[in-house]
């Protein structure tokens, strides 16, 4: 944290450094005009980001005539049938309900499938263990298209294409990698004395794993699992690869079906209602756990 | 109780059925559903299929050279490829420098502002495009409204025309990740300890000074990883992109990049194109695009790694 002279609000409950006043050197003035620019980028930035939004939100309570008639007014009367359509007509109920349960199950498969091999490959050492550890972290740098058409064809074969089941395999399958890369991390930083007693005192090896070591990663686990559960809820790529009759479309594959028909309806409002149920459960869950989320999904950037 | 020898060989074997029966799932589950198909690709991108047929016809590397020779591929697909990861990548990396040596120096909304600007990361690709679609619109858009409004209607363009919309495009994908790499360089910059920069400005250093020949130094390995992490990222970029055509059979050209491109080659709807042997030999140009682009950075940004 490093303080510049700057308003007394700033330098309020720092940490006993007091600004030097006495030297002003050029470079100063450039650095506190380059401050300036970038303060007011940033704050005109978020103003844009929340003011964008807001307007969807807002304009997805209005009528298709209202929009087109004045962008900028606030809804007369909101307009909940929009919701009601895109919900029923637009079959985005069904999407809704198919994202969650397959989301959740995949993210539930891929913490029961990952953190006992992440926990192996961490803190029980054999001969090549390193050498696993690396087989599953390759993964990560191989770009999911590289594998698309063999895997499609392979789910053709076992019958698991168009099928929820089938997508939420290749989901575990395609997120492994990461999962078993931040989870052996984290299984390395926790100590090992508890886990020995533990031992010691005539545990097995899975009651250590499952009463001691687990319990003491779950923020970990936490983590592993909000980032999934982003990634996987905004997945597009693979259901569209994957799935393809209406019943089986998650939220993604509904909503960009509302955009392709949008060309022939021009009904933007449907859209934008359309948008805010899929923004709309992210944003709750963002309000209170931003910090969580944030950290989470660039974990494994920093803490690699 | 058992004599401690006895007890201690029976953990042991419990140990091995227990590594093994840990291992297991995962291994399965990633050779199966991963390795298989990540091998078999390198395969099928030497082949001539149609997909649905068990004959893959071999054809060496006839993919690649008819690949190499398409205009269409260079003059767009790459262009535009090369122009996501160069030219967004250097506007991205000079806003989150900024914006991220702006919100770690310690004032009071960090937190807010990071959450903000991070917030465009966790929606949805299609709902994100789907609003820019709108921003850019032509008659009632809001950024040609918003023109007019403050009374610039001279500027208002048609966003989204053929010759533009890569820039546009650019601009929202910039919107999109920026917020990313910002929190990604925040967490380098707020792991400095304080007395470093302390004593550099009892030595009389600037902020300028003090952030180019410290900060920047001591954050290299969280920076090298950053620039790795965002040449994969915009080279898969995928879903905005697509989604872009609202699907059409092939997105309109500013918005075809290699995973585009690929995509529509093997399962493109309309006019179903079904060429499984071209789209991954595809794959496997972007899988050395992502091994060419690691190896280079890492020995652009090889140097000693600070101590600290």
């Amino acid at each position: 944290m490093y303080r510049k002279k700057q308003p007394s609000r700033m330098s309020r409950g720092g940490l006993g450094v007091t600004p030097e006043t006495g030297r002003v050197a050029a470079g100063d003035v450039g650095a506190r005009i380059v401050r300036i620019i970038g303060w007011i980028l940033i704050v005109g930035w978020s103003i844009f980001s929340i003011f964008a939004f807001a307007w969807v939100v807002m304009t997805s309570l209005k009528s298709n005539h209202e929009l087109f008639t004045n962008v900028w007014s606030l809804p007369k009367e909101p307009q909940w049938s929009n919701y009601v359509k895109v919900w029923t007509l637009s079959q985005l109920g069904t999407g809704f309900a198919n994202s969650m349960l397959l989301v959740l199950s995949s993210v539930a498969v891929l913490v029961v499938v990952a953190s006992p091999a992440a926990y192996v490959l961490a803190r029980k050492p054999f001969k090549g263990s390193d050498a696993l550890t690396n087989f599953f972290t390759f993964g990560m740098g191989i770009p999911s298209q590289l594998l698309l058409v063999p895997l499609f064809f392979l789910m053709f074969k076992m019958k698991l294409v168009d099928s929820l089941f089938g997508l939420a395999i290749v989901y575990v399958a395609l997120s492994l990698p990461f999962t078993i890369f931040y989870l052996v991390g984290f299984f390395r930083t926790l100590p090992g004395e508890l886990e020995e007693a533990a031992m010691i005192d005539g545990c097995t090896s899975f009651q250590a794993f499952s009463r001691i070591m687990l319990p003491l990663a779950s923020p970990g686990v936490l983590t592993v699992s909000i980032f999934n559960f982003l990634f996987l809820w905004n997945d597009f790529l693979l259901a569209l690869t994957f799935l393809s009759s209406n019943d089986k479309f998650t939220l993604s594959l509904g909503l960009f079906g509302l955009k392709g028909t949008m060309q022939y309806t021009g009904d933007w409002v449907g859209l934008f209602a359309g948008f805010t149920l899929i923004m709309l459960p992210i944003l709750i869950v963002y309000l209170f756990l931003s910090n969580q989320m944030v950290e989470g999904l660039t974990a494994g950037a920093t803490k690699g | 109780m058992g004599a401690y020898l006895s007890e201690g060989c029976m953990l042991k074997r419990n140990d091995k059925t227990f590594v093994i029966a840990c291992l297991v799932p995962a291994l399965v589950v990633y050779v199966v559903f991963f390795v298989f198909p990540a091998l078999a690709a390198l395969y099928v991108s030497l082949t001539d299929w149609s997909g649905f047929t068990p004959n893959l016809e071999f054809i060496g590397l006839r993919n690649f050279r008819e690949l190499f020779a398409d205009e269409h591929f260079w003059k767009v697909v790459i262009r535009n490829t090369l122009g996501i990861i160069f030219i967004g990548g250097a506007i991205i990396f000079a806003l989150a420098f900024l914006f991220s040596a702006i919100l770690s120096s310690g004032i009071k909304s960090k937190r807010l502002l990071r959450s903000i600007v991070f917030f465009p990361n966790i929606i949805n690709p299609i709902g994100l495009a789907v609003m820019w679609s709108f921003i850019y619109e032509h008659d009632s858009g809001l950024l040609n409204n918003f023109l007019r409004a403050i009374g610039l209607g001279g500027l208002a363009r048609t966003w989204a025309a053929p010759d533009r919309l890569f820039w546009s495009l650019l601009v929202a994908l910039v919107w999109i990740y920026v917020g990313f790499f910002v929190v990604i360089l925040m967490a380098g910059f707020d792991r400095i300890p304080n007395d470093v920069i302390e004593s550099a400005k009892i030595e009389g250093a600037n902020d300028v000074r003090i952030f180019f020949s410290i900060k920047v130094p001591m954050i290299w390995d969280v920076l090298t990883m950053a620039i790795v992490l965002w040449g994969i990222m915009a080279l898969k970029e995928f879903a905005f992109l697509y989604s872009w055509g609202g699907g059409q059979a092939m997105p309109p050209e500013g918005a075809q990049n290699l995973a585009v491109y690929m995509y529509v080659m093997a399962f493109g709807t309309r006019e179903p194109v079904y060429r499984m042997g071209y789209s991954t030999a595809m794959g496997v140009v972007m899988l050395i695009m992502v091994i060419l682009m690691v190896l280079i950075v890492r020995s652009l940004m090889r140097r000693e790694s600070v101590e600290y």
